[in-house]
């Protein structure tokens, strides 16, 4: 989803996945936009105000909500607790030379 | 090269026939993929309080809204007692078709198949309140304040369902 002009992307269950695995050996990524195919950076993010932002965009484009507080949990969840394991990556510009 | 298209097309037909048998024979879904009629035991009467069922990941849902039965595991929430379910419609649109065809659904838990009727909620303020432990739960975010719904965001938004006894 975009935030504030800038692309991001989430996994959910994110340590199981196998793309992102392979995205901690190596943050290199290839983007398809319609046509057009990027090269670009993926830096994960955490919380804070660009988490939350990012937390607000996901509620209006896959959930139909604005919510006045909307707050990401990073980090694997706690003994007794029970919710998914969502990390998230900021979309940049490939490093010069890369 | 016709070998490899050969066995293509052979694995094309062994998997077409095996979502055929889950669709058309097998009791309730088979994981994610839908089935056909829930084989639970009928219950009696509906629980006065469905808090119990929150321990479930899903619940088992079936609709005859249409020639086939269908039933899938669906993102529900107890909620006062009370049974909800909860639509994506990012995961696809299946069950909301055939809800708003037809608000009678059976569901099953521990078993036991209930006959129930879904009714939307369009109340933002109760929305939010069922939403706020299925997306901490399912996406890990916390909302809180104010929630309502974007106007006209009916792409993909989470649907949601208020289940009662139908007598």
């Amino acid at each position: 989803m975009a935030a504030d002009g800038k692309l991001y992307v989430m996994a959910r269950h994110a340590p199981r996945k196998r793309w992102v695995q392979d995205l901690g050996r190596d943050a290199r990524v290839r983007l398809r936009v319609g046509d057009e195919l990027y090269a670009a950076r993926a830096v994960r993010i955490g919380a804070g105000p660009e988490g939350e932002a990012v937390a607000r965009a996901f509620l209006r484009k896959y959930v139909g909500v604005e919510a006045e507080e909307a707050r990401p949990l990073t980090g694997p969840p706690s003994a007794g607790d029970d919710h998914a394991e969502v990390w998230t990556w900021r979309i940049d510009p490939p490093e010069p030379g890369a | 090269m016709r070998r490899a298209a050969r066995a293509l097309l052979v694995l094309a037909l062994l998997a077409c026939a095996f979502l055929a048998w889950a669709r058309l024979l097998h009791p309730g879904p088979l994981g994610p993929i839908p089935g056909g009629a829930l084989a639970g035991e009928p219950a009696a009467a509906p629980p006065a309080d469905w808090s119990f069922a929150n321990r479930e990941d899903y619940l088992l849902v079936e609709s005859r809204a249409f020639t086939l039965p269908w039933s899938g595991r669906v993102w529900f929430l107890a909620h006062h007692g009370r049974l909800h379910l909860l639509l994506p419609g990012f995961f696809g649109d299946d069950l909301k078709r055939r809800v708003d065809a037809d608000p009678r659904l059976r569901v099953e838990i521990d078993g036991k198949v209930y006959e129930q009727v879904a009714a939307p909620v369009t109340d933002d303020a109760e929305i939010g309140a069922l939403m706020a432990p299925v997306l901490r739960r399912q996406f890990a975010i916390e909302i809180g304040g104010d929630v309502r719904r974007v106007p006209g965001a009916t792409r993909a938004s989470l649907f949601v369902y208020r289940l009662d006894d139908p007598r």
